[in-house]
């Protein structure tokens, strides 16, 4: 069946009168069960404003820097890491045979 | 009214909303690479906006609408989308010779089912022809290197003389045309320990498949003569750490190892630091057809068992379809002009269909030498893999893992459906569940509210974005 994950209009109840950010506790992306792990609910508000606050801002020569890196062609800025990385490929190939992949360490 | 319809915020990213478990949504702008989990109000919200209703101005939302343009959801620029699209005569610099069909081993799930089909050996010259193809070519186009890969199809160490004479004459083609060239190879890891030394000496990396568990290892992969593999293969492992050779590991899970699977990651990780460790489920191709499904939620769930006893041990481990950090729209090079050889020196560009007389040759081998000796190509048979990218798949367009996915296996999905156009598989259930995974992770590791990508603000990392075409 087709996957539709559009941005479209959800069912809302009684519990949904706020707009609420959850917080994603750090085991969600490995956990077997997710239950519990969106609980500390933050209200749309100070957290929220926060976070759209510009946290860990470069310095002047990493703002040089970061402009280097930019024209730099097949490299990215890290922001956390604060230097120039290489840029992974968007290309090359990828097996998934029973086999084995070779292609990561050619490629990637 | 000007003034109002000026004032609304604009949906500028493509957003997809995944529903979670105690009614929460995961809101995922892939291009963007950010994401926040919220409720059913924060998505209809957000829908006000798209729709462009008077609601979509309401105070009470600001900050929220504030949090949305950080994602580059609201009011960003145009995002790029990372298309790659190849034109005109193949020019590849990279071949992969599938040295031969013979195996040392018989692994019960093998896709090529290598040793019940016909032998076939790569005689040196169709080797030389490629290397020498894409070694000009990588020389005309001002490329640094070439590269050489010997694959599938059976195991490559097999045909050892075209295996060694093709890298040497590669060696001697590189001095000459003034470049460089990079080597590796797939194996079973079944060798000899002079084979062993030369891999080392001479190949950059090498690919090798063992299924970490001895017992399993050895019920699913017995060498030819009968006994099992397990030891020569932890010999090879061994000594490809010992002398410095970087080295991947993949491990096919089946049905029956998918109970076993933290035991055989943890027996890998204990002892082995390869540079990547991949984990996938078993393909029901080839021997493995009629076997049961490993694509299942046990699989899922032992992933993300195995997933955290890897990282207890230092290491990581992966799976192809699930790919967060990285934008695409292919899953792999077919639609690349990705260049494998046959034996019989036929283009291919598919990994897993390798000779000429398979099922749906004539969908993926799309070349073939002159008798002049020169590449010949299919422009219809070209066209068609060409167009296989997900940006072009009806069925994916609206899955929120596309632009990490890529669209999968197109290979797989012809045996599954066998129908020409894309239609997925059971394997898209695991890309999702396994994406969602490192999506939440990646909000979870900047703080647990919102992921904001991994680079720039999302508007500087869409301006700064470059694709290749
Ligand atoms: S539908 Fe399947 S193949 Fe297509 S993008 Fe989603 S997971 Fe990938």
């Amino acid at each position: 069946m087709k996957p539709d994950y559009q941005l479209k209009r959800v069912e809302e109840d009684s519990d949904d009168a706020m707009a609420e950010i959850s917080s994603v506790s750090p085991s969600a992306g490995q956990n077997l069960t997710r239950r519990g792990l969106f609980a500390s609910i933050v209200t749309a508000g100070a957290a929220l404003v926060a976070l759209t606050e510009p946290a860990n801002a470069d310095t002047a020569a990493q703002k040089k820097a970061k402009a280097k890196c930019k024209k730099k062609k097949g490299y990215k800025w890290d922001s956390k890491k604060k230097k120039c990385v290489k840029r992974s490929s968007s290309g090359g190939s990828y097996c998934s045979c029973n086999l084995v992949c070779t292609c990561d360490l050619v490629y990637y | 009214m000007t003034e109002i319809c000026q004032r609304l915020p604009k949906v500028t990213a493509e957003t997809f909303v995944v529903p979670l478990e105690e009614k929460r949504y995961l809101i995922y702008a892939p291009l963007r690479e950010t994401a926040c989990v919220g409720n059913a109000r924060v998505v209809n919200h957000l829908m006000d906006c798209k729709e462009g209703s008077t609601r979509a101005a309401d105070p009470a939302y600001e900050d929220l609408r504030n949090l949305f343009r950080v994602m580059g959801i609201l009011d960003a620029r145009a995002e790029p989308k990372p298309i790659t699209r190849f034109k005109g005569t193949p020019e590849p610099t990279e071949v992969t010779l599938f040295l031969t069909t013979a195996c040392n081993l018989r692994c019960t799930y093998c896709y090529a089912q290598a040793g019940d089909t016909a032998k076939k050996f790569m005689k040196p010259d169709v080797a030389f022809r490629g290397i020498e193809f894409v070694a000009r070519n990588a020389a005309r186009l001002g490329r640094d290197k070439f590269a050489v890969i010997y694959h599938g199809g059976g195991e490559p160490t097999v045909n050892w003389p075209t295996l060694t004479e093709s890298h040497a004459f590669a060696t001697t083609l590189a001095k000459e045309l003034g470049i460089g060239f990079s080597s590796s190879t797939a194996t079973n890891g079944v060798l000899r320990d002079s084979q062993i030394d030369w891999i080392v000496s001479h190949l950059n990396g090498a690919s090798v498949s063992f299924d970490g568990s001895p017992e399993l290892q050895d019920e699913h992969r017995p060498k030819v003569g009968g006994g099992g593999s397990s030891s020569q293969v932890i010999h090879t492992l061994t000594r490809f750490q010992e002398g410095g050779l970087p080295y991947g590991i993949r491990v096919t899970v089946t049905a029956d190892h998918i109970p076993h699977l933290v035991e055989s990651v943890k027996f890998i990780c204990s002892r082995f630091k390869p540079k990547r460790l991949q984990v996938e489920p078993a393909y029901q191709m080839g021997r493995w057809k009629d076997a049961p499904s490993a694509e299942t939620d046990a699989f899922i769930d032992a992933f993300r068992e195995a997933q955290v006893a890897a990282r207890a041990l230092g290491q990581e481990i992966y799976f192809s379809g699930a790919k967060v950090g990285h934008l695409s729209n292919h899953f792999c090079g077919v639609t690349q002009d990705s260049f494998s050889l046959s034996p019989d020196g036929g283009v291919s560009g598919c990994f897993e269909v390798f000779a000429e007389d398979e099922k749906d040759a004539d969908v993926f081998f799309y070349g073939h030498t002159d008798d002049k000796g020169q590449f010949q190509f299919n422009k219809k048979r070209l066209a068609n893999l060409r167009a296989q990218t997900v940006d072009r798949h009806a069925f994916c367009s609206t899955c929120f893992a596309k632009w990490n996915c890529g669209g999968d296996c197109y290979n797989k999905s012809l045996k599954v459906n066998g129908s020409a156009e894309f239609q997925g598989s059971d394997r898209c259930h695991v890309i999702r569940e396994l994406t969602k995974d490192q999506i939440l992770e990646r909000i979870a590791k900047a703080g647990g509210l919102a992921w904001l990508g991994d680079e720039e603000s999302p508007e500087g990392k869409s301006a700064g974005k470059e694709f290749l075409l």
